[in-house]
This record gives structure tokens, sequence and C-alpha cells, in this order.
């Protein structure tokens, strides 16, 4: 599948917080949605998921609830706060503002 | 800030169930685990390949979850210790700046935790009996519904007919007396006590026993209980003392008992013994004992009153010449003891919560200071990610090591205070609520030091949370120095006005203080020997006994060597506080029909010599002489008060009057002299009206009077021989000496305490303030090295930057004095019980507050001019 590709820490929160923003998930599916919709470009690597997942439920961006899944089997899933909302929302900003900024400059030639 | 509501009960979650979330962890992982193993099962792996593929892919299980955990951790415990260790790194590089807050907060806790310390022990704190809130104190009140002492009649009915109460006893208040156990006398307090007395109490004797029922009844041998502190002292702890004698003013007594360890009432008393050592007066009307009780359980205080006014009706319509308008009232024993002492304490803790609101505000500016010159780095911190909340908690941390060094430090200064003040307590209270250390005062502190915290740290820290890096970092931000000096001076403002309210309070009462000493007795209390006697006069014959006794006995006393003159009365000025008699007077030619509207005036039963000896001056007419004993005529002596009350221009000699609240007694009585006003009442209050009246017209009254003694050289000397003389006059006749200095001094005890704690405060506000606007004054120079330096270079004189630095602080003072009048005219006000001989408004403390704090203030303000003087232009304009 190849390398998974260095993620910065804040953009990785940021994607699971859009992740999330969609719908409540679990570790497991959040890493399956991102490897999906980009198309197998980013894989996160458990050992920054879960990292970052607590990070997140510990600054109060994200909840934790346990629930059933499909399969009846129990998991941990997560939902965003309101604060957390807000939280994407700014860095979504930054993240235009900075991806536009550096595209115009690649654009020099 | 609504992510505390998610935050805050997994950090709770994190500290107090690790289990369960380490077993949450792990079961979110092995979720994983499970998913990943089902996802290679169906790309084709069997299921133990899946697993291990699974295991290989998911890497170190332990790895991740020891990181999932430096993420709990890390925010809970590892950025506090964190902000802990940066702020003591701070604070040790800046021993100036911490040390002087540290000290600052030292004091501005220390004070008000004594005081506390105080109030918490007499005030709050129980006595050290047994259920004390059910112990209450019983008083007659009489005509004008003042409270007064209890005759032994009346104690004696009481207790056969009231239901209210377990136990009740009375005893004879304290009186010093010269106890011989050793080989020297020593003077101390003793009390006499009915049957039951420590029963009320709830108090068994440590060593012995306390008084049997056969120790009190008369005849009985003469039994003594003594206090712990005397045991000690007097006999060395040795526990062989029960059977010993202690000789107590000439009559010997066997100890049978010692009291446990800080247990005593009243206070200050170390000697008990059966009221039947001193044969007490056994008339109705002789209201000389105190009285305690115990509630029955069940009974309300409302009740108890209830029932002993039913008694004292009953009492009035039997003995009408003695109980009439005569009740009583029940009273719980420690709001009694402290109402004297209440507004007192009340007082100083407000003066300690200014002196604590000063401290305060001057270690804020210290922080306030601090925190601007510390912009740079803060801004830093936030570029780099610090979030505001962040940079908060960090000064917050600063701030609270500092409460929490200062209140250390205040602990230090408040507990030898409160050795000290233990001499404030009010008179009355059991010696054994001394002042300690406990729970509640450590209690106090602590919340004390986090207030400050919040005071002070809260507003540095907001300040500089809301830094914006780019304009720090590009080197501006003056206009954000002068929004902080603004809050600074008017802080320091606050502080100034503060401190002249505590200046104004104790220059009153400093003031009252002097006012006191230098009140005008009417009287030389100099060289007076004071002997309380007395006499049976339980019938008739005893009765016509008293006159001769009283002649007879005062013609030896003033035989004795050394004697200047003796003269006897009741009550003495001053000495006889617990006593006052008096009534209406019908004065011939202006016959009222009802008593209610005669004039009053304080009546007074002397002997010849009374005036002579006391010195009070005879402004008209004559003294008393043993001719008027014989009623022939009967005569009177007015003071001048009363001479300008009733007959103000006219000469009041020869008028004739009568005592109309003596029932049954209609005897004119001519006017023959007038005399000197003469202090009354614990040396407070204009004198009132007196009539005196020769003692042996009222023979039943006399029986116990007080008897002064003009000596050459120390009064004490007398006491020995006087008693002999008594004695030999008739031996059943008991006898108690005190020297009248002693007597005039107690009263003036907690005035002078109070004066010297107001004087602390007011002296530890002043520097403070001082201080503080050194403070401000400075930072402000410093800041305007550039400006300074520019005005020299254009021209500015030294005189003009001096006159400009000093009229930034006279405008800090001028505020703070404009507040600080302001407020002191409210809050003296409030003061006005506990003035004496000034007003609350008195222009004199007030004026001299002013000039002293006006004259800290300059020198405060001079020390940064002078440096400002000294600036180099040159040097000031490279300055930033």
């Amino acid at each position: 599948m190849g390398k998974p590709s260095d993620l910065i820490q804040g953009t990785l929160d940021m994607l699971i917080l859009k992740t999330l923003a969609l719908e409540p998930m679990h570790g497991w599916g959040i890493a399956q949605r991102i490897r999906q919709v980009s198309k197998e470009v980013l894989q996160v690597h458990q050992g920054a998921l879960y990292p970052a997942l607590h990070r997140l439920e510990q600054n109060g961006w994200i909840r934790a609830k346990w629930a059933d899944t499909d399969n009846n089997r129990r998991a941990k899933y997560y939902l965003l706060t309101a604060a957390g909302r807000k939280y994407l929302q700014r860095e979504e900003a930054n993240w235009k503002r900075l991806s536009s900024a550096i595209g115009l400059l690649l654009e020099m030639s | 800030m609504t992510r505390w509501i998610y935050k805050l009960p997994l950090r709770l979650r994190s500290l107090f169930r690790k289990r369960s979330v380490e077993r949450e962890l792990s079961d979110e992982l092995r979720f994983h685990l499970d998913q990943l193993t089902e996802q290679n099962v169906s790309k084709g792996m069997t299921p133990e390949e899946a697993h291990y593929a699974a295991l290989r892919e998911l890497g170190g299980l332990a790895q991740i979850k020891e990181k999932c955990r430096d993420m709990r951790r890390v925010n809970l415990i590892g950025t506090f210790l964190q902000d802990l260790h940066y702020g003591l790194r701070q604070l040790r590089r800046n021993p100036g700046f911490t040390a002087v807050a540290v000290i600052t907060l030292a004091l501005g806790i220390g004070a008000p935790t004594a005081i506390f310390s105080i109030v918490d022990s007499v005030l709050i704190g129980p006595l050290p009996f047994k259920h004390s809130s059910r112990i209450v104190t019983v008083w007659e009140t009489n005509r004008s519904g003042r409270k007064t002492r209890v005759s032994i009649l009346d104690f004696r009915d009481w207790k056969a007919e009231a239901h209210a109460f377990t136990q009740m006893a009375e005893f004879s208040g304290s009186f010093p007396v010269s106890a011989v156990g050793g080989n020297e006398p020593v003077r101390v307090d003793a009390t006499t006590v009915s049957e039951g007395f420590f029963k009320v109490l709830g108090v068994q004797a440590s060593l012995g026993h306390i008084f049997l029922p056969e120790e009190h009844k008369y005849g009985a041998p003469h039994t003594v209980l003594i206090s712990y502190a005397f045991w000690q002292q007097v006999f060395g702890g040795d526990r062989t003392v029960l059977g010993k004698l202690l000789d107590v003013s000439g009559i010997p007594c066997v100890i049978v008992g010692v009291l446990p360890a800080g247990v005593g009432f009243p206070a200050h008393v170390q000697v008990w013994a059966p009221d039947e050592l001193f044969p007490h007066p056994r008339s109705r009307s002789a209201r000389h004992f105190q009285v305690i009780a115990r509630l029955k359980p069940g009974v309300s205080l409302e009740s108890a009153n209830a029932e002993m006014r039913a008694i004292s009706r009953r009492l009035a319509l039997e003995f009408p010449t003695t109980n009439a308008k005569i009740g009583a009232v029940v009273l719980p024993m420690q709001a009694e003891l402290t109402s004297s002492i209440k507004p007192t304490l009340e007082l100083l803790f407000a003066a300690a919560g200014l002196v604590f609101l000063i401290a305060c505000a001057n270690v804020s500016n210290l922080l306030l200071s601090r925190a601007s010159a510390r912009r740079r780095e803060l801004a830093l911190r936030s570029a780099l990610g610090a979030g505001a909340w962040r940079l908060v908690r960090q000064l917050l941390s600063e701030s609270a090591l500092l409460s929490l060094l200062g209140g250390g430090l205040g602990l230090v200064v408040a507990v030898p205070s409160m050795h000290l003040l233990n001499a404030l307590r009010p008179a009355d209270l059991p010696s054994a609520s001394r002042i300690v250390l406990n729970g509640w005062v450590l209690l106090f502190i602590a919340l004390l030091a986090l207030a400050a915290n919040a005071m002070m740290g809260v507003v540095p820290a907001l300040k500089a949370s809301r830094v914006d890096p780019s304009e720090w970092l590009k080197g501006a931000g003056h206009t954000a120095v002068h929004r902080d000096s603004r809050m600074r001076s008017g802080v320091v403002v606050a502080e100034v006005a503060l401190s002249l309210i505590l200046l104004i309070a104790a220059g009153l009462i400093i003031r009252s203080l002097v006012s006191l000493d230098h009140v005008n007795l009417g009287f030389n209390p100099h060289h007076v020997l004071v002997m309380d006697i007395s006499l049976p006069g339980e019938n008739p014959s005893a009765r016509r006994r008293v006159a001769s006794f009283y002649q007879d006995l005062l013609q030896r006393i003033r035989a004795t060597p050394g004697v200047v003159s003796a003269g006897a009365g009741l009550p003495l000025p001053v000495v006889d506080l617990g006593i006052w008699w008096g009534g209406a007077i019908n004065i011939e030619g202006r016959e009222a029909t009802s008593p209610s509207e005669m004039a009053r005036a304080a009546y007074h039963l002397i002997t010849p010599g009374y005036f002579g000896t006391l010195e009070i001056p005879i402004i008209a007419g004559r003294e008393f002489t043993w001719h008027d004993n014989a009623k022939n005529p009967a005569v009177a002596i007015i003071n001048e008060a009363m001479a300008r009350r009733d007959w103000r221009n006219k000469n009041p000699l020869g008028q004739r009057l009568n005592l109309a609240s003596l029932a049954g007694d209609k005897t004119w009585l001519t006017i023959v002299g007038v005399v000197g006003n003469v202090a009354e009442r614990g040396l407070q209050g204009e004198p009132g009206p007196d009539v005196y009246v020769p003692y042996a017209y009222y023979p039943g009254n006399s029986t116990r009077m007080t008897i002064a003694v003009r000596t050459l050289g120390n009064p004490t000397n007398f006491s020995a021989v006087l008693r002999r003389e008594v004695h030999n006059l008739n031996p059943a006749v008991p006898a108690q000496f005190r020297t009248m200095s002693d007597i005039i001094s107690a009263p003036k005890r907690a005035p002078r305490v109070r004066a010297v704690l107001f004087g602390v405060f007011a002296g530890l506000a002043l520097m403070l303030a001082m201080v503080g606007t050194y403070g401000v004054i400075s930072y402000s120079v410093s800041k305007r090295y550039q400006e300074i330096g520019i005005r020299m270079a254009l021209g500015a004189q030294k005189g003009d930057v001096l006159k400009s630095i000093l009229q930034q602080g006279a405008v800090l003072f001028v505020l703070g004095a404009v507040g600080g009048v302001a407020g002191s005219l409210i809050a003296t006000r409030l003061m006005t019980g506990l003035l004496y001989g000034v007003g609350s408004t008195d222009p004199l403390s007030f004026i001299v507050a002013i000039t002293l704090l006006g004259a800290t203030s300059l020198v405060a303000c001079s020390i940064p001019a002078h440096r400002a003087m000294k600036v180099d232009p040159a040097v000031a304009l490279r300055h930033e």
C-alpha cells in the first residue's frame, strides 16, 4: 500500500475532526474513511491515530461514547463538540488560506 | 471555555478511575485489532494468519497505549508542574521583588489571622465547660431595666421555685485576697460560691474533690479549691497538697481539691471557697451576688426568662419594700461575657481587613509592573503556540506561589501576635479559652491566601493573556503601558484612601485613650486603701448596732499611725460598679404627685470623713458630722451637677428634699452642703446628680459599705493592721482590701490594648501605602527615561523635572486623601461607641492623619524624583 505519508500533527487533527463532523465514528472507522476519501493516499497509522484521538478528547474538542456497532460489537465512538466544531472551522480557514498561498507561489515560473 | 464541561469529568476520571480508563483503552485497541483481522480474513488469509498480520500491522500495542497515556498525563499534572517550576525560577531570579511581595502578603495575611484567632476563641468557640451553651447567667433588673446583681435571699427563693434549671448557684464576683501557701503571701483573685456551683459548670476536680454539701455549712472547717495554675505556681504541682493549709486573708483554709488545667470561672480566679467563709449580708436589698445556672434539657431561654419574670413579680408583691419593680433576666453565658468586647473585636477585624486589602493591592501592583515587563516574553510564547489560557495559568501559578509563601510567613507573623493578644480578652472570660492555633485558624489563613491570590493575580494575568504578539514583537506597545499605569495609579489611590481611614481611626482611638487617662475623677485616688465590709443586719437589734459600729471602726482606723483620714460610703465612686442605687427626689416646693414626675438622682450613704478622705472638694456648706446621725435636723448633701440642674441660680443650701424612692420614708432632709462632681460608672459618661445622706438614717442598707482610708505611703502595707482593728471590734465581720489605684486602672486595660493594636495596623497601612506610592512613581519614572531625556535636552531644568514628578505623586495623594476623608466620615461613625472624649469627626485627628500621609507620600516620591533629576539626557535618549 505504500508508505503512509507523514502528516503534521495539526493537519491530522483537522482531518479527524472533519471526518467526525459528518458523523460520529470509532477509531477504525475514521482511519478507513480517511483512506477511502483520499483515494488511498493518506493512510493514518494507529500509532498516530489513537494518541491523536486521545489528545483531542483531552482538549475537549471531541467526546467519546461507547456504543454497539452493526455487528453488535462494543466500540468507542467519538463525536464532535461545539468547541471542536469551531476549532475545525478556524483550522479549515487557515488551511485554505495557506494552501492557496502556496499554490500561487508554485504557479510562479 | 465550554470545553471544560467535557475536560473536567475526563480529568477526574483519569485521576480516580484509572483502572476502568485503562480497560477502555485496551478494549478500544482490541476492537481495532479485531476489525483489522476481519479485513485480513476477507482478503483471503486464514484466521490465524489474519490475526498475526493484524498484530504486526498494529505495531507495538504497548507503545500506542503509552502514547495515549502520555496524552492524558501531560495535560493534567505535567503542565501544572511545569508552571510551578517556571514560577519558582522566576521568583528566585527576582529576589527583591519576591521578598517585598512575600513580606507584604505576610503582613496582610498575618494581621487578620491574629484577630480571627481571638474572634474564634472568644466569640465563636465554646467555653471549656460541659455543654456550655446550656449555661446561663441570671440577673435582677432594676426599675430602669438595667441588670444588677442579685441578693442572697432572692437567690434562695429563686432556687426553691424555679423549675427551668437543673442547677443554680451564686458566687460573689471576684475579689483579691492575700493567700499564703508557702512562705510568701501571694495576691490572687478569689471568689466564694454556693453549693452546686461546679455542678452548673460541669466541672470535676482533677485532684481531690469539689465542695461537699457539708463543707457549705456554717461552722464547718474552712475549705478551699485552687486552680491548676495556682497549684503549679505555689505548690510546685506537689500531689500531697490536699489537706495542706492555705491562709486566705488571714483565715486558714484546708485545700480539698485542685481544678483541672485551664478551667476556671470567673476569669482570673485562682481560689474558690464556699460562701460561708465570709458571712454575707442577709438583707434582701443587698444586691451583691452573681448567679449562674444550667438550663434543663429541652427548656428554652425564653421559657426560662418567662419563669424568672413570674417569680420576680411574686417576690415584688411579697416584699414591696425591697423588691418593687425588680425583675429578672436570663442570658446565655457566652454572649454575656463577650458583649463588652464584641464591638472592639469587630472594629479590629475591620481594620485588619483593610490592611489585608492594602497589602493585596500593593502586591497586585507589583505583579502588574512585572507583567508589563514580561510582555515581550509572553508575546513570544503566544506566537509559539501557547494558548491564552495557558499563559493565564502560568501567571496565576506564580501569584499562587507568592500567596502560598505569604500565607506561610503570615502564620509565622500571626502566632507570636496571638500570644501578645491574650491580654485583650475580656476580664470575665474563663482563663481556659486561650488563643490557640487550631484548625479554624488554619482554614482561615488558607482562605485568605486564596482570596489574595484571586484578587491580585487575576487582573495582571488576564491583561497579560490578551497580548497581541505582532504588536509586541514589532517593539511598539507604549499605549499598553499607559493603560496599565492608569490601573496601577488607581490601585495606589485606593490604597492611600484606605490607609487614611485607618490612620484617622487610630488617631481617634489614641485620643480616646489619652482622654481616658486624663479624665477628671473628681477625687484623688492615690494612696487610698479600699476596705469592703459586710455587717450582719438581719434583725432590728443588729441594725441598731450598725451606726455605732462604723463610728467606732472609723475612730480606730483614724487613730492608726500612718492613716491620714478615713470615711465610708456606699457606693464608692468607680469602686462599686455593680451597685447603683438611686431614684426619685422630691424637692420641697416642687412637689410632684408621682415619683415618675420627679427629678432623679443617685443616692449615696456616707459617713463623716468621706469627702475629706477622697479629697472631693466642698463647694458650699459643710461635710457631715457625727451629730447629724441624730436626725436633728435630718440633712443631705448634693453635688454640683444636681445643684446646677435643680437650683440653677439659687442657693440650694437650706432647701429641703426627700428620697421618694425609699418607700415609706418621708423624712425631709435639709441640704447643708454642695460638693464637686465625681466620675461614675467606669470613667465614662457625664457625672450625674448625686445626693449624699448620712448612713445612719438607713441602717438596713448600710450593712455593706466600703471604707476608704487615705494613708501615708503604700496603702497595701496597712491591710494587716486594719484587718486586726475590724476583728477586734467584731470577729465575725470579714474585710477585704484593695487599693484605689488598682481599681482605677482596670477599666483602662482594654482601651490601651485597642489603641496599641490600632496604632500598629495604621502604621502597617501607612508603610504599605508608602511602598505602593513609591512603586508606582518609581516605575513610571523608569518608563519615562526617554521622555525625561528629551525634555532635558530641549532645555527643561532639573527643577522642572522634579516638579512634574512631584505633581504626579501629588495627584495620587490628593485623590487618595479625598477618598479617604469621605470614607472616614462614614467609617468613624460606626466607631462612636468606643470613643471617649472625642467626636467621630475630630478635626485634629483628621489633620494629623492627612499630614502624616502627605509627608510619607512626599518621601515616597522624592526618591524616584531624585533619580529622575540625575538623568543624563544623552544616556536617556539611547535608553529604550
